[in-house]
């Protein structure tokens, strides 16, 4: 069976799950799934995808009727008592006093809707984050008690090492089952069946069901044995509950039957409970396979390592056990090595992996920051409209207290209005969160596995966003309502506003909120500005290589099922069928090329030198290569020679060294051509050949990093990027080349085949994701913030009508009267420029670690920034301030 | 659709849906069923309203059904009729035909032009 991906939007299913009165709502949740896949096959994904949202609407009047069906049997029985009962209970008040907010709300459609919206978009982005944030550090997996559960690293190469299959029989032989139960897994990428999508999946030794506490919902366990059955590889897999049920369909009879997993026969013996995520580094895993090749590879460090303490035993017996374990083992190897250590962290404390969780938090922290803005400034815009709401309905309240209302009462109306809104903005919030998720999440990002977050709301989700828009009702609310409440009996009634001419107005509330919006409009659109000059710098860098020309495409015949010896058949038919396309100037295969995220490292020594204390290897990048790599790259020879066809597998081993490597391991830029160096994969010393150029690893920003290249005949990995020059367009090569490998073996895994080029872009997929989201969200703080502009000014004319009309009549000049009421708005505006530089110097620098090429307080960003906000503001404040010149002095004095 | 005890339209033809389906008569079924005879195209939750009501007055029973493929491993609730059910399709057919009688020469092309028969 093939893989089927249509299901219907996940965040959509949730919120119907919760619409759906219970009882029904798998069974319909069902039924909609059916008609979704219809729609999908007749009209497509986008519009089925659009009516399955639709849902959302048309379930509610089931959901309603359900919740209404007592009401009604109740008032069908006896009209009048309903009627009575109802006016005895004390949420009578409530709901009046609801229903009178919702019809004074109903009639200023304009500003309801425009304060909903406007909330919708600050509570939606806070949302959005939020989920994220949840799903990546929050979310339960499913782990039955979690606390009792420990990851163990290896101190190899910095604290939170893999372990060695070797550490794994070492912890389990002298631990056992009565202190610790032990599992090891590493996370792959399989092919299922015959789709070139990869599903990500974990190759497992030990007990790992016993560790997460976890029994298979469906079928068995993995049974003790299995993952060290080399000889037979038995070829079993469990399945996780979603890929059961979405490449599957839910086959019931799933266990038993035979799938095929990188082109082997596998059998499926289970199937994972649905509330469990097999995870590693954060990517939830859909396959379980055990891993017969972990004990034929023991050295290596490249498992994870999670642990189940046995009852009574706790986290500090644990770790002092694995520093007998760590012991014993550095007693047997020799004085000049590093002994082994190793680390423990309590699951709960491990969202991705310890090391990347501590990078991670600032960046949430980050878009926290950016979407809290954007929220304070919806809030600050709606607390100035109802400020001047307030104002115009002083008179309403003056009224109100004048027969007794006490103040409480005229807060607690105001606020349940602002509440209301609040809570409305929210709901729509709720959507326009999960539509940008969906949108977001669909931007894969450059790896090749699918990461699968789960973001569907649950009860966090729904939580934060009540809170935010309660708090948010509260934040534009209080003060309004404090101001309006205030409102003296006499004076008001009295109509003091009589007077002629308004004088120096005093620097109200209104204004401080203006002031405040410029403020956080331009640290947005100044963080927005340094991203987006970090790109323009990145365009200018050097990246050590010539990308211009080259196509690349990634085969991998190890997910295809090829051995290592028909691997290396391929590799070389690969390249003799490449190197004689038409336009191929220079062909190659290699494990990476420059600028790919990805991380492969290797340890290396000179052997001429005691290592330095505490360090056993130097560890750097390796990449295995063909000879005509640095050729096709067009990465610079800067010494020696470069590989040839007679490096063979069984000639002497060499490697190629890159300046970073040679400066790391001789400390200058010495002639290193010649000189042995002991590898950590082989007994016997390589031999330098040859020293070429730096090239960026990872990002353009980054600072070079040591690189070893050896013949890939020296060396096996499972899956490599082929690669060609060639005169002509890339992306044409590109496909040429996916063609030929698939003309070899049309069930070969060919993937992410695209030009040098298009890959490179992925190392700027950081700054150009934050330049987009600030920008967005920066312009549409400004728009916002020169909405509020326009709201002040116009008061602020509207309520100096008379004096305009008697300046005007006194033959005052229409630019004069226009300057001054622009005056007033823009002196607001200066403050918040002056304040707002202020900060975003302070946030620049905070940013810088995210930046590249660019320094937090670029003076370029500093000053356009400003001078275009400004220019903004100008506009939003003439507009009304025209308005003035318009006045006729006869109508205004006649008002008198 | 009226409370009492008379069918209304939708619910006469999710009644009759239902036997057309048979055995597999679940909400989707019925759905396309009244797309593809009556060319309805009720909402979901339209249908299980419709379905609740009836069985409340007692002329469909359900149960759980297992799940197929398409539907992401979620159970149907299969519907049937009742004995009831059926005897008040009947009388709903037999009202109808009482109420047609002599009526098809006024129902005829060119009727509606106002001619006696």
């Amino acid at each position: 069976m093939s893989p089927e991906p249509s299901r219907p939007p996940r965040p959509a299913t949730a919120l119907l799950r919760l619409l759906l009165p219970g009882p029904l709502a798998e069974v319909m949740l069902g039924d909609l799934e059916e008609e979704h896949r219809e729609r999908h096959r007749e009209a497509g994904r986008l519009r089925a995808d659009a009516w399955y949202w639709s849902r959302i609407f048309t379930i509610r009047p089931l959901r309603l009727r359900r919740a209404l069906r007592p009401v009604a049997r109740a008032w069908h029985a006896n009209p009048w008592s309903f009627i009575r009962s109802l006016k005895d209970r004390p949420m009578e008040s409530v709901i009046q006093s609801l229903r009178h907010t919702v019809r004074r709300l109903a009639r200023s459609p304009v500003f309801t809707v425009a304060a909903v919206l406007s909330l919708a978009l600050g509570i939606g982005g806070n949302t959005a984050v939020f989920s994220l944030t949840n799903a990546v550090f929050l979310r339960d997996r499913g782990i039955v008690e979690p606390e009792r559960v420990i990851q163990v690293f290896r101190n190899s190469g910095g604290p939170y090492w893999r372990v060695t299959w070797e550490d794994y029989r070492r912890m389990r032989d002298d631990l056992g089952d009565h202190f610790l139960r032990l599992s090891a897994y590493r996370e792959m990428a399989f092919r299922l069946g015959d789709s070139d999508d990869v599903t990500p999946g974990l190759r497992v030794s030990g007990d790992y069901f016993g560790v997460m506490g976890v029994e298979p919902s469906l079928g068995r366990a993995f049974v003790p044995g299995e993952d060290t059955d080399v000889e037979h590889r038995s070829g079993v897999a469990i399945l996780s509950h979603d890929l059961w049920q979405g490449a599957f369909g839910g086959d019931p009879e799933i266990v038993g039957r035979e799938i095929r997993v990188n082109a082997q026969p596998t059998t499926v013996v289970g199937v994972l409970p649905e509330d469990f995520t097999a995870k590693a580094t954060g990517i939830a895993m859909d396959l379980l396979l055990p891993d017969p090749w972990a004990v034929r590879n023991p050295g290596s460090d490249n498992l994870w390592m999670s642990a189940r303490l046995a009852p009574g035993v706790s986290v500090d017996e644990a770790r002092a056990g694995l520093g007998r374990v760590a012991a014993t083992y550095n007693r047997n190897r020799p004085e000049s090595l590093r002994p082994v250590g190793f680390t423990v962290v309590s699951e709960a404390e491990v969202s991705v992996h310890p090391g990347l969780d501590q990078a991670m938090i600032p960046m949430a922290a980050l878009l926290f920051g950016v979407v809290g803005l954007v929220l304070l400034i919806a809030c600050t815009n709606l607390a100035s409209f109802l400020l001047a709401r307030a104002a115009d309905r002083k008179k309403e309240f003056a009224v109100r207290k004048a027969l007794g209302a006490g103040r409480g009462g005229i807060v607690r109306q105001l606020l349940g209005e602002s509440l209301v809104l609040g809570l409305l903005g929210g709901g729509v919030g709720m959507l326009v969160a999960y539509g940008a998720l969906e949108v977001l999440l669909g931007i894969q990002p450059p790896i090749p596995v699918d990461v699968k977050l789960d973001v569907s709301p649950d009860w966090r989700v729904f939580g934060f966003t009540l809170g935010v828009s309660l708090l948010a009702g509260l934040l534009f609310g209080l003060f309004p309502a404090l101001a309006a409440s205030r409102a003296e009996v006499a004076p008001t009634l009295r109509d003091e506003s009589g007077a002629i001419t308004g004088g120096r107005r005093k620097w109200t509330l209104r204004n401080g909120l203006v002031a405040g919006q410029v403020t956080l409009s331009l640290v947005l659109l100044m963080a927005a500005g340094l991203f987006l000059r970090s790109l323009q710098q990145a365009a200018g860098v050097d990246p050590g290589f010539d990308p211009e020309g080259v196509a690349i495409a990634t085969v991998d015949p190890a997910t295809t099922g090829y051995e290592e010896e028909h691997a290396r058949r391929l590799y070389d038919r690969l390249l003799e069928r490449t190197r004689t396309l038409p336009g191929v100037r220079a062909a190659a295969l290699g494990t990476r090329i420059p600028l790919q995220l990805g991380n492969w490292q290797t340890g290396v020594q000179r052997t001429d030198v005691e290592p330095p204390p505490g360090r056993e290897y130097r560890s750097m990048q390796i990449v295995l290569v063909t000879p005509g790599y640095f050729e096709t790259l067009g990465i610079e020879l800067r010494g020696g020679r470069t590989f040839a066809e007679t490096d063979r597998a069984d000639a002497p081993p060499v490697v190629i060294l890159n300046r970073e490597a040679v400066r790391t391991l001789w400390r200058e830029s010495a002639d290193v051509v010649g000189e042995p160096l002991e590898l950590s994969w082989r007994d016997e010393a390589g031999r330098v050949v040859g020293v070429v150029e730096d090239t960026k690893v990872k990002t353009l920003g980054e600072d070079p990093e040591a690189m070893i290249y050896v013949p890939i005949t020296q060396r096996h990995r499972g899956s490599a990027i082929l690669m060609a020059r060639g005169s002509g367009d890339p992306k044409a090569l590109a496909r040429r080349l996916r063609t030929t490998a698939k003309e070899l073996d049309p069930d070969l895994y060919v993937h992410s085949a695209m030009s040098a080029e298009e890959s490179m872009s992925t190392a700027l997929f950081l700054p150009r994701m934050a330049g987009i989201v600030l920008g967005v969200f920066g312009g549409l703080a400004l728009f916002m913030s020169a909405i509020g502009l326009y709201g002040i000014v116009s008061y602020a004319v509207a309520s100096r009508e008379r004096e305009m009309g008697i300046r005007l009549a006194l033959g005052a000049r229409a630019d004069e009267m226009v300057r001054l009421m622009m005056g007033q708005g823009l002196r607001v505006v200066g403050i918040g420029l002056v304040l707002g530089t202020g900060l975003a110097v302070l946030a620049g620098t905070a940013l810088e670690r995210f930046l590249f090429g660019v320094s937090g307080t670029d003076p370029v960003t500093l000053v356009t920034v400003p001078v275009v906000l400004l220019a903004v503001a100008a506009l939003a404040a003439w507009a009304p301030a025209r308005r003035a010149t318009r006045v006729d002095p006869m109508e205004a004095l006649r008002a008198e | 659709m009226g409370r009492g005890d008379h069918l209304g339209e939708l619910e006469e033809l999710v009644l009759l849906a239902v036997l057309q389906r048979g055995n597999e008569a679940y909400g989707g079924a019925i759905r396309r069923e009244l797309r593809r005879r009556a060319e309805r195209a009720p909402s979901v939750s339209t249908i299980y309203v419709t379905l609740l009501r009836l069985e409340e007055k007692g002329f469909v029973r359900s149960r759980f059904g297992h799940s197929t493929g398409p539907r992401g491993g979620r159970p149907k609730r299969l519907f049937a009729l009742t004995d009831q059910g059926v005897a008040e399709l009947r009388d709903a057919r037999r009202v109808r035909e009482r109420m047609w009688e002599g009526l098809d020469a006024w129902l005829a092309p060119g009727a509606a032009d106002g001619h006696e028969p």
